[in-house]
């Protein structure tokens, strides 16, 4: 998509403000506007308008892999906003010819656009997200009624790009102790499945006063999942489950 | 049941509890000066003299207590944590909750005295 072979009419100028900090070099962060020339007949996406900034600044850096939503790699701050930057058309995020692009809040910053995901994956780690059984496997598959599978529809989808969490004021303050959306999410993917063998363990994981109950209900999460799934419903149905379980 | 919650499911349930008692009884106090046609003195007097009215009235500040102490406590363990300042964190957090803990037994103390 180089701007040489597009027909000069066809081109508008937008300018891309871009936060810029690589630790080796750089003392403190700072914004770099990049002039970035964008075709006009057709609407592209975030990512490859970042491509074309990129051919400018090659030492910009920044995660992506499919480019189709799929593997979570671009999530960044468009505009002050999550979202992944593949799926996001820059029609819908440019503001007077003009866009702003950080690295997701609350983590650290590797360089420029790329932040330390430990943290983020270090909670998920907590939740056990996989199938924990106790029972002997059966000859073949561990089954489920058509209504059980129905109950991980809106859970599963989630691709773990770290939007909602690092949207997310409590896990801002305590990224050590509030699990975060994103994996609380799975935690309900796991008590939710009747496959499972470990709820009432996975339960008491969460009864302390900030593993689940640090969520305050703000819904940034909601906000900004590029996926559409609703990480405050989840945590709202944990909590419902934890109330109401009868413990032995 | 109750007993056999985790901390986490018990502080939630009472903070809200708390907030319901709160609610109500500010319902009924709201109650009384809609429905009262003039609030002078001797009506305020005669109101907080009502035995149950006292009762309710103690309730209402000690749910204000337990819920002020319990919300204060989430929030100052959001922002004044040692992941913010440093060391210090823990001696703004101490130092906050000293405050709130003063506050809330002079208020509740002052309103038990004047109540009954």
């Amino acid at each position: 998509m180089s701007a040489a072979v597009i027909p000069v009419e066809q081109i508008k100028t937008i300018t891309m403000s871009i936060y810029r900090y690589d630790p080796t070099v750089d003392k403190k962060p700072y914004m770099q506007d990049v002039i970035v020339e964008i075709p006009t007949d057709k609407d592209i996406m975030v990512l490859d308008a970042l491509h074309l900034a990129k051919e400018q600044e090659p030492s910009l850096s920044y995660r992506r892999s499919c480019r189709e939503g799929v593997c979570g790699s671009d999530g960044m701050n468009i505009n002050g906003k999550n979202g992944l930057a593949c799926v996001t058309p820059l029609s819908e995020v440019l503001k007077r010819d003009k866009i702003t692009l950080r690295p997701m809040p609350g983590l650290p910053v590797v360089r420029d656009l790329i932040v330390d995901m430990k943290q983020f994956f270090d909670q998920l780690e907590k939740v056990k997200p996989y199938l924990i059984t106790k029972s002997d496997a059966p000859d073949i598959e561990r089954k489920q009624t058509p209504e059980d599978r129905d109950g991980l529809d809106g859970l599963y989808e989630c691709i773990l790009c770290g939007c909602c969490s690092t949207s997310c004021p409590s896990f801002w303050w305590n990224p050590d102790k509030f699990l975060g959306p994103a994996a609380l999410l799975q935690s309900w993917r796991f008590i939710n499945d009747s496959r499972d063998e470990a709820t009432e363990e996975r339960l008491d994981d969460l009864e302390d006063a900030f593993s689940l109950y640090r969520c305050h209900g703000i819904m940034n999460c909601v906000s900004v999942c590029p996926k559409g799934l609703n990480p405050t419903e989840a945590i709202s149905n944990i909590r419902n489950k934890l109330l109401t379980r009868k413990k032995a | 049941m109750f007993s056999k919650l985790g901390h986490g499911s018990k502080e939630f349930l009472v903070i809200r509890a708390c907030a319901v008692l709160i609610l109500l009884y500010t319902l009924y106090l709201g109650g009384f000066l809609i429905l009262t046609d003039e609030v002078n003195f001797n009506q305020w007097s005669a109101f907080f003299g009502n035995t149950l009215n006292k009762i309710l009235t103690s309730t209402f500040f000690l749910a204000f207590a337990v819920h002020t102490w319990l919300g204060t406590w989430a929030v100052a363990s959001d922002y004044l944590t040692p992941r913010i300042f440093g060391n210090l964190g823990r001696i703004l957090f101490l130092g906050f909750r000293g405050v709130v803990a003063g506050v809330i037994a002079l208020v509740l103390t002052w309103a038990i005295i004047i109540i009954w």
